[in-house]
């Protein structure tokens, strides 16, 4: 069965990237195309310059075309930045019918009820995933139908976002004549693309260390039950180098990905000779105040992330070990500093389970757009989607 | 501090500046006069006078081209590089709007930032009167120092004028010259005199850029029987400090006192009493002391005040001055010395008319300063996290 070709698309704070995958008859998803293009007019997730932005991506979208062989019509749009934020929200139904036993119909009104949820009027919905069943006072219930009881609850995680920045990154796809098909958040696609079934099940955190957010989707017991943003990525820790050393920006970034470290050698008495550029006469850095500089900013994103989780209790359920991905997993001794920190296996995550052009796909920078891809052939298409999508989403997590 | 200070004049405004501060400085800091202008370079009173760019101006200024000032400066690099060398803290004083000050600053900053000195510049902006295209080319400049500075000061001339009333340019100028001359004096005493209680960079790092936005100075000095009485009055009388906002509002405050061998506690614990009862409990202060020689008798104050109710760090909007009074007996600083040496009896009145607001900036957020900053817990996480940590790098 042939189907329409999925692409994702993902406008980041430092590049621009589309790719097109295609459902194999296996079930596996094959990625026929990759297309990237550094951004500008994005700054911490979010669009600021419409007319660039727009440049960038009909740029990736131009190479993604080329490469996959076909014509882009519609994307599916990756979405991050700081004000994206979780909640759960609980619903709960009396059991009636037939002697107090649940049935679909209970299931469904309770599944409404969960999903609907009193937010300010500045923000949208962008996901809402289910998390467990309660009946009366049996906790953790996954298939409640049949079951007996007087009183049906569930918990759904409720994933939103401020509606003017969601509106401004459809913009910039719909200005160019795309269909945005759905709409995503990144930290869920960065996990849906790393994460094995096993991992899913013993539950683990993707941390995606982006350039301008850190998107973070923690699996507990086969279900999404915790997801979010902060607003602080690579780009951060280059202006932190350019204030420090007082360098241009651009010599800040190569200083970073070419000498840098999360972790500290107190014993590295390195010094690094920085060529003159443009107005720029040159200096020389000592190796070990860069990476002063790096721990502080890392140490601090990671400690506030780990902060954020404690206070739901979540990291209980973690059994499977942190995962890195994202431009930034690739910053040396991040996964070190992420271990000390969490106190948890740390491993950089890469994305599994597609086919094609592999050695470019599993890069952890290609971890969000990949995920995007797999989401679109796992979710129905929303305008055919009734209450069995809803329910496969949730499961899914989807 | 005991690092070397050293103290540039940049352009005809910075020149004439810097001239008032020759005699407070002293032996504590080298001051350095750079012009394309040899003719205007002769009448400074700098202790080193560097002309730049003699080849491609031959000697004859910039002409209000800071293309021409920039390229003077690129052209003897080797020069400027040798004078800041083993300084630990570089004082760059400009007028921006013409030609050698506008364009040859950013270069001298950034080499000595090069050099590893902490630097910090003071820059006034032009009148009004001077005509849109110099005003232009002043804010367009603003950025590149913002980059190369430590701590950025920009005095807009146009302030002075509520200050000074009614009087001709030329007459403007120099009252221009001689306010942000006495700003100077007084940030370059507080740090490298000694004295009891000492203050340095840190001190004055932390002030500003708890306030980087608009702050003001003003001081008045006290003498005779009641100094530090006399010397508090004028510090509360004064235009700027007049209003209870200013302080009441204050979220740190820098006190510096100049005074002589005879300067007693008592003295320094009534001036400090005196400046909290107008500020609010959780203000944070900082003093210091320093002794001066010819102080004998007389007492200067100095106050820089920020209101962070404003600042732009903390709240994202734009922070209001600290007013500075700098009372002190009669010779303490540069100003003080030109002044009465010029004009003897007013000197008081004219100290305390002349608070210049001046504008500050700490330079960390750059790339994220002009969007929305992400803050949480109360910190602005644009902010580099060393610079919050306060780690030394």
């Amino acid at each position: 069965m042939a189907r329409t070709p999925v692409v994702g698309l993902e406008i980041g704070t430092s590049k621009v990237i589309a790719i097109v995958g295609e459902l194999q008859d296996n079930g596996q998803v094959m990625i026929t195309g990759i297309g990237e293009h550094p951004a500008t007019g994005v700054r911490k997730g979010e669009i600021v310059d419409f007319e660039n932005a727009g440049i960038c991506v009909r740029a990736a979208l131009a190479s993604a075309e080329d490469s996959a062989r076909v014509a882009i019509r519609q994307v599916h749009l990756g979405i991050s930045g700081s004000h994206i934020s979780s909640v759960i929200n609980r619903g709960a139904v009396p059991v009636v019918e037939k002697v107090g036993e649940v049935t679909q119909w209970d299931i469904e009104q309770v599944m409404d009820i969960a999903q609907s949820i009193n937010l300010p009027p500045d923000r949208d919905v962008l996901h809402t995933i289910c998390q467990h069943f309660c009946i009366d006072e049996q906790h953790r219930v996954i298939k409640p139908e049949g079951m007996g009881g007087s009183r049906l609850s569930l918990d759904m995680l409720v994933i939103h976002g401020l509606r003017n920045q969601i509106h401004n990154a459809v913009k910039v796809v719909s200005g160019l004549s795309l269909d945005v098909q759905d709409i995503v958040f990144s930290g869920l696609c960065s996990g849906l693309s790393v994460l094995t079934p096993e991992q899913k099940q013993s539950g683990a955190v993707v941390i995606d260390i982006g350039g301008g957010t850190t998107d973070y989707l923690v699996y507990a017991d086969n279900v999404v039950a915790a997801a979010g943003a902060i607003g602080v990525g690579g780009d951060h820790i280059t202006n932190d180098i350019g204030v420090a050393f007082n360098i241009p920006t651009s010599q800040a970034e190569q200083l970073k990905r070419k000498s840098g470290s999360a972790v500290l050698d107190v014993s590295n008495r390195e010094k690094i000779e920085i060529p003159a550029e443009g107005g720029f006469p040159g200096r020389s850095v000592d190796v070990r105040s860069l990476n002063i500089v790096i721990n502080a900013r890392v140490d601090e994103t990671l400690a506030m992330l780990k902060k954020r989780l404690d206070e739901n209790g979540i990291l209980h359920h973690v059994g499977a070990g942190i995962l890195l991905t994202g431009g930034g997993a690739w910053m040396r001794g991040v996964s070190e500093l992420t271990e000390k920190i969490f106190g948890l296996p740390c491993s950089i995550g890469k994305p599994v389970g597609f086919a094609g052009l592999a050695a470019g796909s599993e890069r952890p920078q290609y971890a969000t757009c990949s995920g995007l891809v797999q989401y679109g052939f796992r979710t129905p298409d929303k305008n055919k989607q009734g209450s069995l999508g809803g329910w496969l989403k949730g499961l899914f997590g989807g | 501090m005991t690092g070397r200070v050293c103290i540039i004049g940049v352009g005809g405004a910075g020149c004439r500046i810097i001239d008032h501060v020759v005699d407070v400085a002293g032996q504590n800091a080298a001051v350095i006069a750079i012009n394309t202008d040899a003719g205007a370079l002769s009448a400074s009173h700098a202790t080193t006078k560097l002309q730049i760019g003699e080849s491609i101006t031959d000697g004859l200024g910039a002409g209000g081209d800071p293309g021409v000032g920039r390229k003077a400066v690129e052209d003897d690099i080797g020069m400027i590089r040798t004078v800041v060398e083993d300084a630990d803290i570089v004082f760059v004083v400009a007028g921006l709007g013409g030609g050698t000050g506008t364009g040859a600053t950013p270069i001298i900053l950034n080499i000595a930032r090069e050099a590893g000195a902490l630097t910090l510049c003071f820059v006034t902006l032009p009148f009004r009167f001077e005509g849109h295209q110099r005003t232009s080319v002043a804010s367009d400049i603003l950025g590149s120092l913002r980059e190369f500075s430590d701590i950025l000061v920009t005095t807009p001339n146009e302030r002075l004028c509520k200050f000074v009333g009614e009087v001709r340019a030329a007459e403007a100028f120099e009252k221009a010259d001689m306010v942000l001359g006495s700003g100077v004096s007084a940030i370059v005493r507080m740090i490298t005199k000694p004295g009891f209680i000492n203050l340095d960079f840190a001190d004055l790092q932390n002030t500003l850029q708890h306030c980087g936005g608009v702050c003001t100075f003003g001081y008045g000095y006290g003498e005779g029987e009641d100094k530090a009485q006399d010397a508090l009055v004028k510090l509360f009388d004064s235009p700027l400090l007049s209003s209870d906002e200013l302080l009441a509002g204050a979220q740190s405050l820098l006190v510096s006192i100049v005074g002589g061998q005879d300067l007693t506690l008592v003295e320094i614990s009534m001036i400090m009493d005196g400046i909290s009862s107008r500020v609010k409990k959780d203000c944070h202060i900082s003093m210091g002391t320093v002794k001066e020689e010819l102080s004998e008798g007389k007492i200067a104050i100095t106050v820089l005040v920020s209101d962070t109710c404003t600042s732009f760090d903390e709240s994202g909007s734009e922070k209001k001055e600290k007013p500075l009074h700098n009372a002190y007996s009669r010779g303490v600083s540069g100003i003080n010395n030109s002044w009465s040496a010029k004009k003897s009896s007013k000197v008081d009145n004219e100290l305390e008319l002349q608070l210049p607001l001046f504008q500050l900036d700490t330079v960390s957020k750059r790339r994220f300063k002009d969007i929305a900053p992400t803050i949480m817990n109360g910190e602005d996480l644009d902010i580099p996290t060393f610079i919050r940590r306060r780690l030394s790098i």
